[in-house]
């Protein structure tokens, strides 16, 4: 049995053809000869490294002389593996596994849509895990950094008078009664912060931050509270956490799935991970306002407050600020306030 | 040495040796006579879009298994696929790289990158942010590392390439060349075009021979005024299209254009809600097209003055528009198929590549040595991979 091919000698791109020769050495034994158009002599070789076929690639043997012999990819050369050393084989095994028909297209295929459907069914219970896994003295630190930070930047001290502050907060100090006992230390910080405007925002751990700008923009006490029951809401439904944690699954099965391919690929099926990530960040926010409903209702407020906040933000800045579509996080107003009239 | 067992190339014309009495010519061997010494002839490229599409769902399942271990060696078999069936004179080339080799590297990038993450657990406002700028340092030498690794572990026949690039050489021609092409408005752009592509040629070795290359740069100055020229015409045309769609919503706004109100109609209109989306993704596809033309144009002008040290000569006709058109289609053919088609189409682009890409060999190519180096870690390499930084010949 014999193999021909080209011989490159060592370090060099100088070539010559050569036929390397399967030959009985006895007792079931065999070794390989190497013999070289450009010698008289033939030489004993073995097998020192190996490249394994990849596609229609050629095989690359590194021969016990130093010098390289390429086998082409059409050659059958599976009765020289058992020459070859041992991590070689296994990428000889691959090879024969990864070259397929049209058949083996279709099932790879089905299999690759399988697993991208399995990613984005994974996201929320995986993310909800990891997020229920998370010891809460990590995300109390992250939470205060993230607000230490905003302070050196975009937050002031709030310039609401000490009664409005003390009245806020004695209305909040009754929501905190609502919710489960894990989440009765959460925080009301009041700050000022014009470059954002009206809002409030809950952090990853038990912080709730009320922005003045929304406490002189609405004019209402039962929205402020209508917003902060919101808010509190994100907090006991851990949603900050939840949403971090199931960006995470997405960022790392799409590493997973796409990473080693070195394209744009990871970028476009990165979007595709957004778009479920917004959908579900919409899911939280109705989720926090029905939150806010039932808590209004059993503090004795005003349950249409927050419907009515929102038709306010609708006639004051029409569409401009409104949610909605694929890649929002919040759904649009006309979505909020029907969910809450269901 | 055996001088009992007989050469059959000695005793071939008799019709000895070989199992049915001849020696097998081999298929990738050019004869002789058809040469392609001393004129210009394209690589090949011998792989298919069925092989790379096996190999790469293959890598995806492995991955999946493996909790995501298999991607050094997953990238290994990518490279391999595409440089083994790249051929010059019959030849492919051969990535030497093994997965072990990459995994090292890739190890202590995670580990770098997982303390990383964990900073905001140590309660220090801004601390991520300053180790993110710090890193920023650590790209230009992390970019040289991965170019010479990928380049030492890159052959042909059995010399290697090598790759030469300087920490600052690297800093200058990579990073801050480009990004004061880009603050400049793209006016300074073509030259660092000229820059970045010469400081990678003229940086890279093949065995003990340099590579040079000076394009001059009015040529690049008229490849970045054709790509402007591309891009104007597109963006009119586009902007066209949407001025007579919020015609079509919103007849009134001819009048009195970008008001408060009349945005408001416009979002409040689904037609409207489908342009906002629409938009964006037009303007993403024509910086897709343009750019793919002005890489084409500006590789036609690199490639074409490159020269190995020996008398190599090398040419590049890639058309702008083909390129442009190839990047554009492909990713609009993968977006649809949900990334099915994603083998399909790098082989397509890769193919288009190597086709277009001519080279004039001297004497066989006989005459080149390797340098015998190490190729070193792939730290780099990795380094790079988590920037999403690639830069290749």
């Amino acid at each position: 049995m014999q193999f021909h091919g080209r011989l490159t000698k060592a370090g060099t791109t100088g070539m010559t053809e050569a036929v390397l020769r399967v030959e009985d050495a006895g007792e079931g034994g065999a070794k390989l000869i190497l013999t070289r158009a450009d010698m008289a002599d033939v030489t004993p070789v073995t097998i020192a490294h190996v490249l394994p076929k990849v596609g229609g690639g050629d095989l690359r043997l590194r021969l016990s002389t130093g010098d390289v012999l390429r086998l082409p990819a059409s050659m059958d050369t599976a009765p020289l593996e058992r020459f070859f050393p041992g991590p070689a084989r296994f990428g000889s095994r691959l090879t024969r596994f990864e070259t397929v028909g049209w058949r083996g297209v279709v099932l790879l295929s089905v299999l690759f849509l399988l697993v991208l459907a399995g990613l984005r069914l994974a996201i929320a219970p995986a993310g909800d895990l990891l997020a229920r896994l998370m010891p809460d003295t990590l995300v109390e630190r992250a939470s205060g950094l993230v607000l230490a930070q905003l302070d050196m930047t975009l937050l002031e001290d709030s310039r609401l008078p000490d009664e409005t502050q003390r009245r806020l907060t004695g209305e909040f100090e009754r929501m905190r009664l609502l919710a489960a006992p894990e989440f009765a230390n959460t925080r009301l910080h009041f700050r000022n912060a014009p470059a954002i405007g009206p809002n409030a925002f809950a952090l990853p751990g038990h912080d709730i931050v009320l922005l003045d700008e929304l406490v002189t923009f609405t004019d209402d006490e039962d929205v402020v509270l209508a917003v902060l029951a919101h808010e509190f809401g994100h907090v006991t439904e851990q949603h900050a956490l939840r949403q971090i944690m199931r960006s995470a699954v997405v960022a790392i099965g799409i590493g997973m799935i796409v990473g080693a391919d070195e394209s744009v690929i990871e970028e476009i099926v990165g979007f595709g991970g957004n778009l479920v990530l917004s959908g579900q960040s919409r899911a939280f926010e109705l989720e926090a306002d029905l939150v806010s409903a039932d808590w209004m209702q059993r503090l004795g407020r005003d349950a249409e407050a927050l419907p009515r906040f929102f038709r306010k933000l609708q006639e004051e800045c029409g569409g401009l600020c409104d949610g909605g579509g694929l890649l929002a996080s919040h759904p649009s107003f006309r979505d909020r306030i029907e969910a809450l009239a269901n | 040495m055996s001088g009992q067992l007989q050469n059959p190339f000695v005793t071939m014309s008799s019709g000895a040796g070989g199992t049915d009495g001849k020696i097998p010519r081999h298929s990738a061997t050019t004869p002789r006579e058809d040469r392609p010494v001393n004129r210009f002839a394209a690589l090949e490229f011998s792989g298919t879009a069925r092989q790379f599409f096996g190999i790469q769902f293959v890598n995806i399942l492995l991955i999946l298994v493996t909790v995501g271990i298999w991607t050094p060696w997953a990238r290994v078999r990518k490279r391999r696929f595409f440089y083994n069936n790249t051929r010059f004179l019959g030849d492919g080339f051969d990535y030497l790289a093994t997965g072990l080799d990459l995994f090292k590297g890739w190890s202590v990038v995670t580990l770098i990158l997982i303390g990383f993450y964990a900073l905001p657990v140590l309660g220090i406002p801004f601390l991520q942010e300053g180790v993110s700028l710090a890193l920023v340092a650590v790209y230009p030498w992390a970019i040289n590392r991965s170019l010479r690794f990928n380049a030492r572990n890159l052959a042909w026949r059995d010399v290697r390439f090598d790759f030469s690039g300087s920490y600052f050489g690297s800093a200058w021609y990579l990073f801050l060349l480009p990004l004061i092409g880009v603050l400049s408005l793209g006016i300074l752009l073509p030259l660092a075009s000229r820059g970045m592509r010469e400081y990678v040629a003229r940086s890279y070795r093949f065995g003990t021979a340099r590579f040079s290359g000076k394009g001059q740069l009015a040529r690049y100055y008229g490849a970045g005024l054709r790509a402007l020229l591309l891009a104007v015409l597109l963006i009119v045309m586009v902007t066209g299209l949407v001025v007579l769609a919020v015609l079509a919503i919103d007849a009134s706004l001819a009048a009195d254009p970008l008001t408060m109100d009349g945005l408001a109609n416009i979002l409040g209109d689904d037609f409207g809600l489908a342009l906002i989306y629409l938009v964006p993704v037009l303007l993403f596809l024509i910086f897709l097209l343009v750019g793919g033309y002005y890489r084409a144009l500006t590789r036609n002008i690199m490639v074409n003055a490159l020269r190995l040290q020996g008398g190599v000569r090398f040419r590049s006709r890639v058309s702008g528009p083909g390129l442009a058109w190839i990047v554009v289609s492909n990713l609009v053919l993968c977006v649809v198929t949900l990334g099915l088609l994603v083998p399909w189409a790098q082989v397509r682009q890769y193919r288009y590549l190597t086709r277009h890409t001519e080279i004039r060999p001297i004497a066989d190519m006989q005459g080149y040595l390797d340098r015998q180096i190490q190729a070193g870690s792939s730290i780099g390499d990795a380094v790079g991979e988590a920037g999403g930084l690639e830069i290749s010949f």
